[in-house]
């Protein structure tokens, strides 16, 4: 179920119109939230919910021995995490790693056909799965390192993992962060509801107006690619996916938001304005920051962090990066994507240390930032293509310095007009610049109520969140 | 601002946008131009065509010449038989979209199916079937939502900034779905030429492919096998139009293969109508085509 399709409409209708009955009484309350995001989660499909099901309840049954038994509970740590891992390995890379064999075989003069023989269930992407199996493997984490205390019931934790506004893309939550909000009895005053339904808004308008319709462009290009070698209209297109993207996974993250804030649940920020970011770190502290955080404290600093001298640090920064480029899928683009990340973040540890002399403050945030975003765009070049050959023809493109005439009617077209809007909104907010200086409600309605009037009347055609491959 | 005059200004903002969004919504939506077309009516069009569980006397096949070219309506009334208009854009003729059409034949009719023969439903571009594929993959729930909640909800159109430009510039591209899969088209400003270019280029990079007529000629051998009468046309154009696939495609060599396959070859005459675009016919053309094309099969009946 997608949040901006009419399905969704009537089961939030239905959350909400029962909410305020159970809110406050635990065992209604939590079977409530798991009895609805199963609905929600089994709409696509209802056989993904048994995998959700038993990697939850492996991982419930692996916390109580955590704490049951001290003496074994690496070894239920190592359960968790071989249940969570294995599951993405069968359903996500089972495919992408026979292939792989093939070839390898193939380049042995061995002939195997391993593509062939994996089960066909494999090849089905359960929707989310990334998602859940990473805010499931982050509780027994945890409670391992005793960061976190336990799910009192198997009630609490399918509520925690499966709790529909972050189930099937995140943000990835942390047991800490949510448990505790949860196990209490939840009180939401209008002023909760009021800015969950300013950020619910506020999320859509960047998903159906501003992402679907730069998709467009996006999509448009990308389909002719091979047909033209255009410099500009390459770069322009890396530009629209670039916002693409980012205002998709965005308006998903603040809807998601804003939903539990009108259950009165707090998520932390999962992004925060990352094209004004001045450096490659700072460009990761602003990207998909759940993401980011997990794969900081459970693989960068597990493996030693910045501790063990200045090529152990960069060893361990490739592994995460590489680590993150195939969670995005079982590609070698995303292997690629992951390793030019790699690679900026060593360049920039060696050399950005030395400071540009540039007196100028706001020129040097603008060359700052340029030189993070540039690269940047290079990179999702690698993220967006299907494969590597479409991905190295744009590259070639975009360097090529070979300009024909189409970009003409691309600028003046809807998606980047929208482009053009989104840029300039998120530059307005990055600033804090403040327009109108009023924060008086009824202004704030009238705001929200031409947003939805935008939403209807301008929404691109429709388009499936794009981390839900994911 | 004190505790609970936040929460008193938050109720207040929270009624205002209850009561003011309708409002809104209702004037932007009366406010913008009127589309020539709906969208949403298209896509419950494309849902209802693609999920259709009734039978039927004849079937016609083939790509958007054929959706737009053949209104079922005025067929079904000449033969006095039930009628489907199952064309797809960019279709091409193969297994996977004849055995559907196939479906749609009434075991006890007619069972007649006529193909609208354009030389690009022969590119293995083509033989992807790539819109009539993704109308598959669409799930039954949203096929449901698509059929039963889109027509009702026509005045949430959506709308893209070139689209209001055009309709202040009183350009429009008409487009009255009907319910037996035709579309009656038409377009403001007409240009007889303006898909020329676009069908020049593609037959630059893209060719005939032998293999995909030799699977359909096979096809059209076993539908026969079938008990299935099978005819064939070769869709009206503009005379541009019309050259330009001349040289490309050998239809007079086609034809005989076709008869010697089993069908029938169609004569329709290739001037007289109109194409808004050079490719389409228009509404007014698609009926006198289809009014010659329903003459001709009862002849053969």
């Amino acid at each position: 179920m997608l949040f901006n399709s009419l399905p969704f409409l009537a089961f939030i209708a239905i959350f909400f119109g029962i909410w305020p009955l159970v809110r406050n009484k635990n065992t209604w309350r939590w079977l409530w939230i798991c009895c609805m995001s199963m609905v929600f989660y089994g709409w696509w499909d209802w056989r993904f919910l048994f995998l959700l099901f038993f990697t939850g309840a492996i991982d419930y049954l692996s916390g109580k021995f955590i704490l049951k038994f001290p003496s074994q509970k690496k070894f239920w740590l190592w359960l968790s995490l071989a249940t969570n891992i294995g599951s993405l390995v069968i359903f996500k890379y089972s495919g992408w790693l026979a292939s792989l064999l093939d070839s390898g075989f193939g380049l042995l003069n061995m002939h195997t056909e391993l593509k062939n023989a994996i089960p066909e269930f494999t090849l089905v992407l359960p929707v989310g799965i990334s998602f859940y199996t990473f805010n499931s493997m982050s509780y027994t984490i945890d409670l391992y390192r005793g960061k976190t205390k336990p799910a009192e019931n198997i009630l609490h934790f399918f509520a925690f993992i499966s709790f529909f506004p972050h189930l099937v893309a995140g943000p990835i939550i942390r047991a800490k962060d949510i448990l505790t909000q949860l196990t209490k009895p939840i009180h939401t005053n209008t002023v909760q509801i009021f800015n969950g339904i300013r950020i619910c808004v506020w999320g859509l308008f960047q998903k159906m107006v501003l992402a679907d319709n730069i998709a467009v462009l996006v999509n448009d290009q990308f389909n002719q690619v091979g047909e033209h070698s255009d410099t500009a209209q390459w770069w322009l297109c890396m530009l629209a996916f670039a916002f693409q993207i980012y205002f998709d996974f965005n308006g998903y993250s603040t809807i998601a938001r804003g939903i539990a804030k009108l259950c009165g649940i707090h998520f932390r920020l999962n992004f925060s304005h990352p094209y004004f970011a001045n450096s490659f770190q700072n460009f990761w502290q602003r990207w998909h920051i759940s993401l980011s955080s997990f794969f900081r404290d459970y693989v960068y600093i597990s493996l030693g962090g910045n501790r063990k001298g200045k090529l152990r640090t960069n060893i361990n920064l490739w592994i995460t990066m590489l680590l993150s480029g195939i969670w995005h899928g079982a590609n070698f683009t995303f292997v690629i994507w992951g390793a030019l990340h790699a690679l900026y973040l060593s360049i920039e540890r060696v050399i950005v240390k030395q400071n540009i002399i540039i007196h100028n403050k706001q020129f040097k945030a603008i060359i700052n930032s340029l030189m993070v975003f540039i690269p940047v765009l290079v990179a999702w070049t690698f993220f967006r293509a299907k494969d590597m050959h479409e991905a190295l023809y744009i590259v070639k493109c975009l360097f090529s310095f070979h300009f024909e005439l189409g970009i003409k009617e691309l600028l003046i077209s809807n998606a980047v007009f929208w482009l053009f809007i989104g840029i300039i909104n998120d530059f307005i907010l990055f600033k804090r610049i403040k327009l109108i200086r009023t924060n008086a409600p009824v202004f704030q309605a009238i705001l929200i109520s031409f947003i939805i009037a935008i939403i209807i009347f301008f929404r691109g055609p429709e388009q499936q969140f794009i981390y839900f491959q994911f | 601002m004190p505790k609970n005059n936040k929460i008193e200004a938050s109720r207040l903002g929270i009624i205002i946008s209850v009561i003011l969004t309708p409002i809104v919504i209702y004037l932007v939506g009366i406010c913008l131009p009127k589309l020539p077309s709906s969208k949403m009516l298209q896509d419950a069009f494309w849902a209802n065509k693609i999920s259709s569980s009734k039978k039927y006397d004849i079937v016609f096949v083939g790509d958007s010449r054929i959706y737009r070219g053949i209104n079922p309506l005025i067929v079904s009334k000449i033969t006095f038989s039930n009628t489907v208009n199952f064309g797809f854009s960019a279709a091409g003729l193969d297994s996977t979209l004849i055995y559907s059409a196939s479906q749609l034949l009434s075991v006890d009719g007619k069972k007649t199916m006529i193909f609208g023969i354009t030389p690009s439903a022969f590119t293995l571009e083509a033989s992807k079937n790539e819109h009539f594929k993704s109308l598959k993959k669409i799930s039954k729930k949203d096929l449901w939502i698509r059929k039963h909640l889109y027509p009702e909800l026509g005045f949430f159109n959506s709308y893209s900034l070139s689209e209001i430009k055009k309709a202040m510039n009183h350009e429009a591209y008409f487009q009255d779905c009907q319910s037996d899969g035709f579309i009656y088209s038409n377009k403001i400003p007409f240009d007889s030429t303006s898909a020329l270019d676009a069908y020049t280029s593609y037959f630059k990079h893209t060719s005939i492919s032998q293999l995909q007529i030799s699977k359909f000629l096979n096809i059209i051998k076993q539908l026969q096998l079938n008990g299935i009468k099978c005819f064939a046309f070769r869709v009206p154009v503009s005379l541009p139009m019309n050259t330009l696939e001349s040289q490309i495609f050998d239809f007079e060599t086609f034809k005989i293969q076709l008869e010697l396959a089993g069908a029938h070859w169609m004569d329709i005459p290739q001037k007289g109508f109109n194409s808004y675009d050079g490719s389409h016919l228009t509404g007014p053309s698609a009926n006198k085509l289809s009014r010659i094309l329903g003459d001709s099969i009862l002849n053969y009946h």
